[in-house]
Formats: C-alpha cells, structure tokens, sequence
C-alpha cells in the first residue's frame, strides 16, 4: 500500500514541447495503477495482516477481560464498590461487549468470504471455550441469515468496525491496567482466593 | 496474487476471490483513512502484550 503511494510518476526528458504528451500518457498510467492495485503485494499484506491481528487481540484480550469481569461481579456481591471501581468495572464490561460484537461481525465476514479456515483459529482448544457467546450464536442461528449474502461494501464497513471497537479496547485495557489500585488488586485477589478455596471443598465433599 | 497467496494456506473452502478483491476496491475507494486506521491498530496490537503481562507482575508483586 505504501509502496503503491509513494510511487510516482516519473517524467523523464522533459521538455515544453512533449510536456502535454507527456502528461498525458502519465494520467494513463496512473489510472493503470489505479485498477492494478488491489493485486499489489502491499494490499494483500494488509488483507492477511487484518486476520492475523484482530485474531491475535481477540485471543489475547478475550479471557484477560473475562477474568476481570468475573473478579468484578464476585467483589461487587460481597462488598460495596469505590466510585473508582464501579468506573473499572463499567470500563472491563464494556470493552468485553465490544469484543463479542467485534467476535460476531468476523465469524460474518469470514463466512461471506469463505474463509472459514481462518475461523479455526479463533476455536479455543476447550470447545465450552468457544470465543463466540452462546446467546450470539443463538441469535444468529435463529434467524438464519445467510451469511453468503453480505456484498463487498457490507464486509468492508464490518472490517472497518471491528478495527475500530479493537482499537478502543486496547486503549480501554491500558487504561484499566494503569489506574486500577492495589487496594482494589488486593480486594479482588482475596475474592478470588476465597473462590478457589470454595471450590476446592465442594470437590472434596464431593469426592467423599 | 491474492488467489496465489490463499491458496498456499490449503484452504478446503474455497475462498470468494471476486468478492475478495470488491471488498478491498471497496475499502480503497471509500474508506482512504483506513490503512492508517489500522497501522495504529497494529501498533497498539504489538504493545499488548506488555500491557497484560506488566499487570500480571503488578499483581503478582501485590
């Protein structure tokens, strides 16, 4: 891409005489360019770039704001939240919304590509871990969309969505990872400990 | 050359080249700020990782 727009046209001996000629014939070639371009090595750089990102930082962030989401519920049942935290909170809830809504519209477009290969990728090893929500999924098979059916302009606007909400998120993340206590680190560790521990008996009652 | 390049990740389904390329027509002709858009996705992309992993080791030290 960058290569195809810095590139040029270059108007080599020129003279008054040939001038018009010239210009001419270089609005030519560019227009050549402009059609040629989409074959551009630079292009289909950042096409697959686009897959290899949103799927690395949608595997990344996924059960980093997952767990801070279930930290968050558990801390809010037991004790009253700080302003602070209740902002946190409002902030991981958030982003992690914006992250199944990023989630469905790439199922989307990889299924009107068929690029469903990619879709794998995304499959966590632990199939309950599947990174699309249940109820998303639902959503979708209930109204049976055929997925086939989104035009070119429709998975491009999704494209530019889902970068969009991405690069929100990740902003959001930094942010939550800078202004959260330790107070509230320590708060939320002793919930989850507590959570751990209960969990851990009831299995031992159980087994007995 | 995209039809060349996807095929060498062995694709059972065969991908829709066509709307493959109208897509990126697409993108080139009404979304020009894009590219930009996503380079700074990238950047950022590339400093998650330190991001989550400088949380872990805040909360790891508290």
């Amino acid at each position: 891409m960058k290569k195809y727009k810095d590139s040029k046209i270059l108007l080599p001996n020129k003279t008054i005489d040939n001038q018009f000629l010239l210009e001419q014939q270089a609005k030519r070639e560019f227009k050549e360019l402009e059609v040629s371009k989409i074959y551009d090595e630079n292009y289909f750089q950042f096409f697959m770039d686009f897959f290899k990102y949103t799927i690395k930082t949608i595997k990344q962030l996924k059960p980093f704001l997952k767990a801070l989401s279930d930290a968050f519920t558990t801390l809010k049942l037991r004790f009253a939240l700080t302003e602070d935290e209740e902002k946190l909170f409002q902030k991981v809830s958030e982003s992690l919304s914006r992250l199944y809504e990023c989630e469905v519209d790439f199922k989307i477009i990889l299924e009107s590509l068929n690029l469903r290969e990619f879709y794998k990728l995304l499959k966590a090893e632990n199939e309950s871990e599947s990174l699309i929500m249940p109820h998303l999924v639902i959503k979708l098979d209930k109204n049976k969309p055929d997925l086939s059916y989104f035009t070119p302009s429709q998975v491009a606007f999704k494209m530019k969505m889902i970068i969009k909400n991405l690069n929100q998120i990740v902003k959001d993340v930094q942010s939550i990872a800078e202004t959260m206590s330790q107070d509230t680190i320590r708060k939320v560790l002793s919930v989850v400990k507590e959570e751990i521990n209960r969990d851990k008996e009831t299995s031992r009652k159980l087994s007995n | 050359m995209i039809k060349k390049h996807l095929e060498n990740f062995q694709t059972k389904i065969t991908p829709d080249y066509e709307k493959i390329n109208q897509t990126l027509e697409f993108i080139n002709r009404e979304f020009p700020d894009f590219i930009e858009e996503f380079k700074t996705f990238k950047e950022n992309a590339e400093k998650l990782d330190r991001t989550i992993s400088e949380f872990l080791l805040k909360i790891w030290k508290t």
